[in-house]
């Protein structure tokens, strides 16, 4: 057996099924290596189709998503879908060609240093460089994307190294698949110290990021908001941990968050922080985030805790350990956790249509009630992207494949597609706009090619509607190459690829067509031409403190007078 | 601040190490880099400037898979005084 049968062996070994790519030269005996082996192979049409679709996967099943690429600009090509893989914690291999160790180094035909190239975006990343190591290397790989933290994991594997004998590693390789580490338990004097500090607040509040999934420590957080009846928070990566719709759900905080959320955060004088990381769309201006409040942060990530905000108490290590020791019922915040649902009931987000045209988050309002409670809504970026987190109900953050930390534009089509692999049978709306449709239009071929029942629901504004946006809060409406006016006729381009659309353009076939996305044959693609002006509300400007959000008419609205202090 | 890490030898590793710490905000001063005797580890000493919490650089070094030990040889009194703050 060579390198790369070696590579195809442990793939299987580590219970790969499939694998997303794009051929090319470096990279042929892995793809020669393939004919022989049950991998299910999925051709896509561009490798950073590859990538999203891994990563759609892996964010749908949990579980290490695998791409792979060949050298120079099929691994150039991958980069976006790995550096959205790392901001968000999604466990990724990532397999490259690479030009033949005795090219490296000479500026040979598709050589690029993708060792060099990839490290500010990987958890960790090899050079195979001989055949005998294959197996340990892609184990040690996947034992390092799944554990602790995850994230994505790069292969780099030289052509003379995959066509070198490898030796019969089967039977070790099968032996050495790895298995999970499980996380250690946080400090137990530090958790003592958490418990008392969250008996002590009289305005507790629970921030909660996507890092819980992660930690597979759904069951323990839901227990601990019943427990407990702490007010939470979501950030966009976090919605779904506990249903959106729960009783006690402020909604997401931050940017594009509710009133609600961002009120309760500024008030509050603790924050339980979990597995959240602070970032800046959701704490504003960060000298001025929740600026009377203690922090407790659960993270398995040391460097995540205290990075910018320092934390009170630190708790890190096993996230279902933690809020397990800190489910204690907390009676004394009453007035508290009244206030937190004044707030909410007072400033519930309004998806009221304005005009006859079609208003999108009343649509995405409709979707959400109409489809079955395990539909997986797969977004792009942008205004729809915000919508999507604001008027969709999630019961499980696995739902929700959104671009988080790295907002790239181009994700949710091949997302939706590696979500079709994850959970065949299951309904799966790509939620996409005429900007973000564009980055990855080709991967319409791979719905065809697949027969993927992917309902494509396209926001058309005509125009990059955040920067649009930006530009007219911020940039006293200097609009600068946002206009997408020449957009190509949507549904005739979904049918050139072999994909049913139609269009909707009044607000009366909202409902009609909902009812086609949800029950209608699939793929479909329905393109929604929806007013430009419209603007995603409440927002908060870049920089600026959470309490200086701005409201359709432009205005900051107060918080109700507080009493609970 | 003067950094002493010690990392097992792997493709890349002085490149991670040096890459982290500028992508992180330091700026390296001056720097040494041994291979020990055997060739399986390495240990740098760095002296680096930067206006952000050591401790939070020494946890992000500590996160790379190469690396075995961290610690900072001068400034260990910033760093003590950092982690002691505001802890409840």
């Amino acid at each position: 057996m060579n390198g790369a049968g070696a590579l195809v062996r442990a793939l299987e070994a580590e219970g790969v099924d499939i694998v997303f790519g794009y051929p090319g030269g470096a990279i042929l005996p892995v793809y020669d290596a393939l004919v022989d082996s049950k991998l299910r192979h999925i051709l896509v049409r561009h490798e950073q189709g590859a990538a999203f679709a891994a990563n759609g996967w892996a964010r749908a099943t949990g579980q290490v998503g695998v791409c792979m690429a060949t050298s120079g600009p099929g691994a150039t090509n991958l980069v976006t879908g790995i550096a959205d893989a790392c901001a968000d914690s999604v466990p990724m291999v990532i397999i490259t060609g690479q030009v033949p160790t005795s090219l490296m180094g000479t500026d040979a035909f598709q050589e690029l240093d993708v060792l060099g190239m990839t490290m500010p975006m990987v958890k960790h990343g090899f050079v195979v460089r001989r055949a005998t190591e294959m197996a340990d290397v892609v184990h040690e790989a996947f034992r390092i994307a799944r554990t602790g933290r995850p994230g994505p994991v790069l292969i780099d594997i030289p052509k003379d190294v995959a066509n070198s004998p490898a030796g019969d590693r089967m039977q070790s390789s099968v032996r050495l698949a790895s298995a999970p580490e499980g996380p250690s338990p946080p400090d137990s004097e530090a958790i003592a110290r958490g418990v008392r500090a969250l008996e002590r607040a009289r305005r507790p509040l629970l921030y909660i990021g996507g890092g819980v999934r992660r930690a597979q420590a759904i069951p323990e957080i839901r227990a601990l908001v019943e427990t407990t009846r702490l007010p939470f928070v979501s950030t966009l990566m976090g919605l779904g941990t506990v249903p959106t719709d729960h009783p006690l759900s402020l909604g997401m905080l931050g940017m594009h968050g509710t009133k609600g959320a961002n009120y309760a955060v500024q008030e509050s004088d603790l924050l339980l922080c979990a597995c959240a990381r602070f970032d800046d769309r959701a704490t504003g201006k960060l000298a001025d985030f929740a600026p009377h409040a203690e922090v407790i942060h659960i993270d398995i990530d040391a460097a995540e805790v205290s990075k910018l905000r320092r934390a009170n108490v630190s708790l890190i290590g096993d996230a279902r350990v933690a809020l397990r020791e800190l489910a204690r019922p907390l009676d004394h915040i009453d007035p508290w956790r009244a206030q937190c649902l004044e707030w909410k009931r007072q400033y519930v987000l309004d998806p009221s249509p304005r005009n006859e045209k079609v208003h999108a988050p009343t649509l995405l309002r409709r979707l959400s009630d109409r489809a079955p409670r395990d539909a997986t809504f797969a977004c792009d970026v942008g205004q729809h992207q915000m919508w999507v987190a604001q008027h969709v109900r999630f019961e499980s953050p696995d739902r929700h494949l959104t671009s988080g930390g790295l907002g790239a534009m181009g994700f949710g089509v091949p997302a939706a597609i590696g979500a079709c692999f994850a959970r065949p049978g299951s309904l799966v709306i790509a939620v996409t706009g005429d900007g973000s449709i564009m980055m990855n239009l080709q991967e319409l071929s791979t719905i065809v090619r697949y027969s993927l029942p992917v309902r494509i629901v396209l926001i058309d504004n005509r125009a990059l509607g955040l920067v649009r946006q930006w530009q007219e809060l911020f940039h006293e409406e200097r609009y600068s190459e946002i206009d997408l006016s020449d957009n190509p006729d949507f549904v005739r381009v979904a049918e050139a690829f072999g994909i049913p659309a139609f269009r909707v353009d009044r607000a009366d076939q909202v409902e009609r067509a909902v009812e086609r996305i949800v029950d209608g044959p699939a793929p479909l693609l329905c393109h929604v031409v929806v007013d430009p002006t419209t603007n995603v509300w409440p927002i908060v400007k870049p920089g600026a403190a959470n309490s200086s959000m701005l409201d359709h008419d432009h205005k900051t609205p107060r918080p109700a007078a507080g009493g609970t202090r | 601040m003067r950094l002493a890490v010690r990392v097992r030898r792997a493709e890349g590793d002085l490149e991670r190490l040096i890459g982290l710490v500028r992508r992180r905000g330091w700026h390296v001063v001056a720097l040494e880099a041994r291979t020990t005797r055997d060739g399986s580890t390495m240990t740098v000493h760095a002296t680096l400037e930067g206006d952000r919490s050591p401790e939070v650089l020494v946890r992000q070094v500590q996160r790379l898979i190469d690396v075995e030990m961290v610690h900072v040889e001068e400034g260990e009194a910033q760093v003590a005084r950092l982690a002691a703050v505001r802890e409840v």
